[in-house]
């Protein structure tokens, strides 16, 4: 065997605190990586494939490895001394991690960054203490090789003007112009493996698909092996040779792609392909795996999957499972021939029919005995939604936006604000969209593109600067300016459920608190609280836990049950699933779902994920630096697009599709540029430097929003072409781009 | 940039008129009559009402209160901070004369807390809860509960009677100014080791420290390159603030080694109600103590980009 890298039989444990089991973090990973191949590692949050990542270049602070081997090239790396791993971080081994924000150093330019690391190549053990410091220091890179290499370097990761940008700091970069930075520093050392720790998963959509198309690129080019971590399996399914699963510190399956996706033997591994929302039909429920992802903490015999595999036998629970070969080098860790076979949708059906009837019981319970108000839009709860496929003009609005336009101040300064010489920074501009009962309407878009702004002026969180916010007919202002009824009717899920609930109180205390406000009772209020927990289906016990004691699909259910205490009729959910595994975001949006069903809710649903939005929303509304491009009903937007914008989204979505999406923008590197500065917009069509297929015309003129073909059913699009759009279909305009010189912005 | 620095200046004008008020008032507002105890000190008797009203009317005590205020602001613009009631100087000759002095000591002090607090701060960070780090926090205990004016005495004991090195008291020569700026700054010390701990513990756990260590850079340039610039922010805050407290610390170090500073200047002032002393004396702490901060302000521009440069809608996230 000549393997690259080889690991074999890790185990890495964290020492918790005293007295304490230590958590087993790792428990036994063996896989190896051959020169030149890109290998995915496969998980939910705590299967340990950090921890197996930062372990091979010696990271694995603060756990500790207990036993098993690390072999590079040949070489023990667990018992390596600290010159050797120095060498072998400097010039073999490079790590890209997970959040561009954090690991850049903010004090730092990036082209001091990237010389650093390749100061560091050219001689690992001198580093000059003083020389290091004092370039550091310097704001510009001086060195006029180095820069001459740096600026190489930007420009293979694809960062574009690199001279421009070599002196400017981390902070001055979008993320996804961070990661190639981070890139770049890794390429900067020539390694032989690349090991990326979910290197897109802060990212949006469109950014992921260029940097993930980049790494294939520099693999291929430079014969680099890569160990790409992901929790997503279809993330790295498209990129992989070769894709090894990891479930709670143990490789459960691995084997070439192709086959494993084909073919996946492992429970585990079917039920990680199963619960993606791209592979189910828009409004079904999802399969979801029951139970919590283990924690790592318990000793176990037998399978770590066992307690949430509904192919589980006895002696799963008890005896260490058999590696079994299902094809060639393709092995799975179990011993159930009935689980191995079983089809993704037989797994998915398969025994356990339990989850299903226990909400639909729990669902009408709830419904019957707390005569929750709803009025309107609920549909009958069958296996498949209704969905509102009806004139999209029907039915009074509970939420209207009026021409809403909302800007920020540039700067802070007082003497600015006096002679109100500041530079205001348009963040929504002139959106109109209604939002009716019983509706979700998915708002789509790039960070940074206002579509959380939105989402904040309908909960009043911000004010209009121009333009209003139609309550039921009524213009309301900010919270403030709100009636306590108004407040009631709007509930507000955000992103993070680690940061939007208060550490210091109790889950019944954070559900209970808008109850608070609102004036109930202390007896009324618990038992609202009661309500809302069996409404999120959690068990009543929780109300005396604290956020840290949960999961963060369980912390979301909190948020979600507070967002519902006083009854709304509309939610505003800003990425309530972008944090989550995609597991436990099946079980959200099947709750989402089956709330929505319930109350007859009003959902604005936003997202950067368009597979999420295609699965939950009835209309979908896709913006673009603080405008609305494009608003239709769901199926026809997506997988009928009159705005090259959408196009594009849908053509950055990962996995291999069914329906390929039409697309004259195949091409995912158009949007590898950022989007322009909300401060300078383009003239004319402001998507037009992105574009693939605009013309002179696209550049002088910026066309309305308008309703495109069958009209008011139709979707309303702000492009020129939009009409030929819908003719060609699947087709992009034909007689464009002929002329075109080509977007000046990459 | 240069509206920037306008707004600076603004700022700075708006906060030395607030303090030269509020200055003006407190001492306005002391209970004593300055008339009759200076008057009585000169004279060796209780004067007369005659004189009494003669020497208001000299140095203006008849005025109202704001028409005295506006007036003396109004000098002490030009730089005329009224005359000394005791030894018919111009405060200003005074304070100029007085400021060197306690200026070199608050530097001094303040250098010799940073050379030695930094280190040990990053020391303690680097081996957090072993022997080293615990003997570190020790010493920042006795340093931070030690009273200055006792550890002056003390150094005074061993190091100038004992060893004989250092002269006892004075001021002119380096040698004179070593014991002041070690009392002076211990204090100081133990307080930034403690903070340069707490954030070197913070720094160390971020994520571009590890990222930096996965590049294959050195452990002591991780330290020292990547984790300390980013830790010193808020030390830089603490140190501004500490310049203003060393300041006042002059005051009984100042006493302790008999220099003759802005300390001892007022502390006199004070005992002899001699109030254009006082006021010139809080004024120019004061100013002394806004300069400071403005300049931590600049520090931090040059510790951390993110603040002042690019700004705007340059960070997107």
């Amino acid at each position: 065997m000549n393997a690259l890298l080889e690991i074999d039989d890790l185990h890495v444990r964290f020492r918790s605190r005293a007295g304490s089991e230590p958590v087993r973090a790792v428990d036994g990973a063996s896989f190896r990586i051959e020169p030149g191949e890109i290998v995915g590692l496969v998980g939910e949050s705590g299967s340990g494939k950090s921890v197996t990542a930062r372990s091979i270049v010696r990271l694995e602070e603060p756990g500790e490895i207990v036993d098993g081997n690390i072999r590079f090239d040949g070489r023990e790396l667990t018992t390596a001394d600290d010159r050797t791993l120095r060498r072998l971080r400097g010039r073999e081994l490079a790590t890209v991690f997970q959040d561009p924000s954090t690991s850049l150093n903010p004090v730092y330019t990036v082209g001091e960054q990237i010389a650093e690391a390749l100061r560091v190549r050219s001689d690992p053990d001198r580093q000059p203490f003083f020389r290091e410091l004092i370039l550091g220091a310097s704001s510009r890179l001086r060195s006029r090789a180095l820069r001459s290499d740096v600026l190489d370097l930007m420009e293979t990761v694809g960062i574009p003007r690199p001279a421009e940008r070599i002196d400017d700091y981390p902070h001055q970069f979008s993320g996804g112009m961070r990661q190639r930075v981070m890139l770049a520093i890794a390429l900067a050392r020539r390694p032989s493996v690349l090991i990326a720790d979910e290197p897109t998963t802060a990212l949006d959509t469109t950014t992921q698909a260029a940097i993930l198309e980049r790494l294939a690129a520099l693999n291929e080019e430079r014969e680099m092996s890569v160990l790409l971590i992901s929790h997503d399996l279809d993330v790295v399914a498209e990129l992989c040779d070769r894709l090894v699963v990891m479930y709670d510190g143990t490789v459960v399956e691995r084997g070439p792609v192709d086959d494993l996706r084909s073919n996946p033997a492992h429970p585990y591994t079917k039920a990680l392909l199963g619960c993606l929302p791209r592979r189910s039909k828009p409004g079904t429920r999802l399969p979801t795996i029951d139970g919590s992802p283990s924690d790592g903490s318990r000793p176990q015999n037998g399978c770590a999957f066992a307690d949430r595999c509904s192919f589980a036998r006895e002696d799963c629970y008890s005896t260490a499972q058999p590696t079994v070969s299902v094809g060639e080098d393709h092995t799975v860790a179990c011993g159930v021939p009935d689980a191995r076979e079983s089809t993704l949708e037989g797994a998915a059906a398969n025994p356990n029919p339990e989850p299903e009837s226990t909400s639909e019981a729990t669902g009408t319970a709830t419904t019957a005995d707390t005569a929750l108000a709803v009025d309107g839009g609920a549909d009958a709860r069958t296996g498949e939604r209704v969905r509102r496929d009806d004139d999209p003009t029907a039915g009074t609005p509970i939420v209207e936006l009026e021409a809403v336009e909302k800007s920020f101040r540039g700067s802070d300064a007082l003497l600015d604000r006096l002679f109100g010489t500041d530079e205001r920074v348009p963040a929504v501009d002139g959106v109109s969209l209604a939002l009716r009962p019983g509706e979700t309407v998915g708002l789509v878009g790039e960070s940074g593109c206002g579509k959380s702004t939105l989402a904040r002026l309908i909960a009043g969180l911000e004010e209009p600067t121009v333009g209003a916010v139609r309550l039921r007919g009524t213009a309301v202002g900010g919270v403030d300016a709100r009636t306590d009824d108004q407040r009631a009717e709007i509930g507000v899920v955000f992103q993070h459920p680690g940061t939007s609930l208060d550490p210091k109180r109790t889950v019944g205390e954070s559900i209970a608190e808008p109850l608070i406000e609102a004036g109930w009772a202390a007896t009324r209020r618990e038992d609202r609280v009661a309500e809302l927990l069996s409404l999120v289906d959690l068990p009543l016990e929780y109300a005396d836990r604290f956020p840290r004691q949960l999961s963060g699909g369980q912390r979301q259910r909190v948020a979600i049950a507070r967002a519902l205490a006083l009854e709304p009729s509309v939610l505003v959910l800003d990425e309530p699933t972008a944090a989550l595994d995609v597991s436990t975001q099946a079980t959200i949006l099947n709750l989402l779902a089956d709330l929505r069903d319930e109350l007859g809710l009003a959902c604005l649903f936003v997202s950067h994920d368009l597979d999420v939005v295609r699965h939950v929303a009835d209309r979908v509304a896709v913006m673009y630096l603080g405008r609305l491009v494009e608003v239709g009903r769901t199926e026809r937007t997506l997988s009928n697009p009159t705005h090259p914008y959408t196009a594009t989204l849908l053509a950055s979505l990962p996995g291999d599709r069914d329906d390929p999406v039409p697309t004259a923008v195949a091409d995912r590197d158009a949007l590898a540029g950022d989007p322009p500065s909300p401060t300078d917009p383009p003239a004319g069509c402001a998507f037009h430097p992105r574009c693939p297929v605009a013309t002179e015309e696209c550049r002088r003129r910026e066309p309305p929003l308008e309703s495109v073909g069958d009209g008011t059913l139709g979707p309303r699009s702000r492009c020129l072409y939009a009409p030929e759009w819908i003719e060609a279909g699947a087709d992009p305009p034909s007689d464009v781009d002929a002329s075109d010189p080509g977007p000046d912005d990459e | 940039m240069i509206r920037a620095l306008l707004a600076r200046l603004g700022s700075l004008a708006a906060v030395m008129a607030t303090v030269s008020f509020v200055t003006f008032g407190f001492v306005s507002l002391t209970p004593g009559d300055p008339a009759h105890t200076i008057l009585r000190e000169q004279r060796q008797s209780p004067p007369s009402e005659r004189e009494v009203a003669a020497f208001r009317a000299e140095h203006g005590f008849d005025e109202p209160f704001v028409v005295r205020y506006f007036s003396w602001l109004g000098d002490a613009v030009r730089g005329d901070l009224g005359t000394s009631y005791y030894q018919s100087e111009p405060v200003t000759s005074l304070l100029v004369e007085h400021l060197p002095n306690t200026l070199e000591l608050a530097l001094a002090a303040t250098a010799v807390a940073l050379v030695v607090a930094v280190p040990l701060g990053v020391v303690s960070a680097v081996h957090h809860e072993t022997w080293i780090d615990r003997t570190g926090q020790i010493a920042a205990l006795v340093g931070v509960s030690m009273p200055n004016f006792w550890l002056g005495y003390l150094l005074i004991l061993v190091c100038s009677l004992r060893l004989g090195v250092t002269p006892v008291s004075g001021a002119g020569t380096l040698s004179h100014l070593v014991l002041p700026a070690i009392t002076l700054g211990t204090g100081m010390a133990a307080v930034i080791t403690r903070l340069v701990r707490t954030s070197m513990l913070e720094v160390l756990e971020a994520e571009y420290v590890t990222a930096a260590r996965s590049k294959g850079v050195r452990e002591r340039l991780v330290v020292y390159k990547h984790a300390l610039r980013n830790a010193l922010v808020p030390v830089v805050t603490i140190v501004g603030l500490q310049f203003g407290f060393v300041l006042n610390g002059a005051v009984v170090v100042e006493v302790v080694f008999q220099r003759p500073g802005l300390g001892t200047l007022l502390v006199d002032a004070i005992f002899a109600r001699d109030y254009p002393i006082v006021q010139g004396v809080v004024l120019v702490t004061a100013f002394a103590f806004v300069v400071t901060n403005q300049l931590v302000d600049l520090a931090y521009v040059a510790l951390d980009p993110r603040i002042e440069r690019g700004g705007g809608g340059d960070d997107r996230r």
